[in-house]
């Protein structure tokens, strides 16, 4: 009963007059609230920046500044990370270069590399560095020159950038393991910078030994030889030390044709021909037998 | 809500269902002027008639509602969504109500206590003279609603209070107890009162 007295009674005032404010009050109200966000700075700054609706305090505009803020964070921090993953190659590619450069370490490089190929022959190539059933002596012992002294050996790798750049693939000797790529670099170094390979030693050794050799090849092939004598000692060392299959210092041409030989003999084809192109290369005016030379 | 006048026409009707009063006064604290403008449009009219038949003086109601709103902006950035607006909006006006009876040299103010049952004049304000002879209220509504208006004048302060909270405000009874700073129980009891007194006074003028 009470409940529908009530009702009845809400109904009765609900039509009561509906007193309202004036317009003028309305108006100074209203001027005020808008004054009140013109001189607040928060306010100022949320309501002339573009996104400033987003950072507005209701419910769900601060659900989104959140989450735009957990975004910034994330695509700040992903970009400090990749930018901290490329600096780390950059720098330490800059310390490689300086090891380049240098005489003294460069000049190392040979003998560090010997050692290498000494060191590690499991890890050779069967295929390149297959260990002499001759029994000959390791090649990168011999192929280290005890008659160069220091400077000797520093200056062809000054003089040859063919055999800088065959140096800085085998700079990282402890790196063989890590680099194992290395090896294969450096034989297409070495083999991509020979013109005219020859030691100093074994071009020495095969002036003195083929002189009638050297005579026979003319004048032009002679001053030629002698014209690459020292730019190309230096990569013929390097050819030494990546590959020991080639001429060794003091291997005679018929020697090394006969060392050929029994490589096709063993089957180790590839050598062969390497060797014999390498022989090619030495003494291209050398007379080959013709039985030799249709075998390589 | 009925539409804003003229002057005002910024404050157009528009369905302001889907934004709650909370969203708006945050919206309001974060920058946004319009949020206050449909805030506003929303409450001034029950706000206005609360204030104006509790001071029964058009002029200090005029100054303590615009002092209500002026409340309302300077602490938007404290509003916190455990309560509603309106219940937030008509705690102010209680408060600014009572110290404008506590000021105004025509209200005795007498401390608002808990109430016994079937007396509730003991601890009322008394209101002076000349409050019932609004002349537009009379001018203006019908002989139901004129009465209606007159009984409701009639009324001790505490009830007629409640009783416009409710009305004009829309507050719970809980939402009253708060606003009132009164015991739960207190505010349903001079709530029920007040409708009793109403009823009776419109039955005795019928």
């Amino acid at each position: 009963m009470n409940d529908s007295e009530n009702a009845e009674l809400r109904r009765a005032y609900a039509a009561t007059a509906r007193d309202e404010p004036s317009p003028a009050l309305d108006d100074a109200i209203l001027a005020k609230s808008r004054s009140a966000i013109l001189t607040d700075p928060r306010s100022a700054i949320l309501t002339r920046h573009p996104l400033g609706s987003l950072f507005g305090t209701p419910a769900s505009s601060r659900h989104w500044s959140q989450l735009l803020a957990v975004a910034a964070t994330l695509v700040v921090t992903a970009s400090l990370v990749l930018l901290m993953q490329q600096e780390i190659p950059q720098i330490a590619g800059l310390a490689a270069p300086a090891r380049d450069t240098a005489v003294t370490p460069v000049a190392k490089i040979p003998t560090e590399a010997v050692q290498a190929t000494q060191v590690a022959p499991s890890e050779l190539s069967p295929r390149e560095y297959k260990p002499r059933s001759s029994g000959r002596v390791d090649v990168p012992a011999r192929d280290q020159p005890p008659e160069q002294t220091s400077q000797e050996r520093e200056q062809p790798v000054i003089a040859s950038p063919q055999l800088a750049d065959a140096a800085k693939s085998a700079i990282p000797a402890p790196d063989r393991q890590a680099f194992p790529g290395a090896r294969p670099a450096i034989n297409e170094a070495a083999r991509a910078s020979v013109a005219t390979p020859a030691p100093p030693a074994a071009r020495a050794e095969s002036s003195v030994q083929r002189p009638s050799a050297v005579a026979a090849a003319g004048n032009a092939s002679g001053s030629a030889l002698a014209e690459r004598r020292s730019p190309q000692a230096a990569e013929s060392i390097a050819r030494s030390l990546v590959n020991p299959g080639f001429a060794k210092n003091d291997e005679s041409p018929e020697a090394w044709l006969a060392r050929i030989a029994e490589m096709r003999k063993q089957g180790r084809v590839k050598d062969a021909e390497e060797n014999f192109a390498e022989f090619r290369k030495r003494y291209p005016d050398f007379p080959v037998p013709p039985a030799k030379a249709e075998s390589s | 809500m009925p539409a804003v006048t003229p002057s005002s026409a910024r404050l157009k009707r528009v369905n302001h269902a889907p934004i709650a009063d909370e969203d708006l006064v945050l919206r309001y604290a974060g920058g946004d002027a319009a949020a206050f403008e449909h805030l506003y449009s929303r409450h001034r009219g029950g706000l206005y008639r609360f204030i104006t038949r509790q001071c029964g003086d058009r002029g200090a109601a005029e100054e303590l509602f615009q002092d209500v709103w002026s409340r309302v902006i300077e602490t938007r950035a404290r509003y916190r969504v455990e309560a509603r607006f309106a219940t937030w909006l008509y705690t102010l006006a209680h408060h600014r109500l009572i110290d404008w009876y506590r000021k105004s040299s025509r209200v005795v103010w007498v401390d608002f206590g808990r109430e016994e049952e079937g007396i509730d004049t003991e601890n009322a304000v008394e209101f002076a003279a000349g409050r019932s002879a609004q002349p537009e209220v009379r001018a203006e509504s019908r002989e139901i609603a004129m009465k209606l208006l007159v009984l409701l004048e009639q009324l001790p302060p505490q009830q007629r209070e409640v009783f416009l909270l409710h009305e004009e405000g829309g507050l719970s009874i809980e939402e009253i107890a708060a606003a009132t700073v009164t015991p739960t129980e207190t505010a349903k009891s001079r709530l029920r009162y007040a409708l009793a007194k109403l009823r009776r006074g419109l039955q005795d003028l019928t």
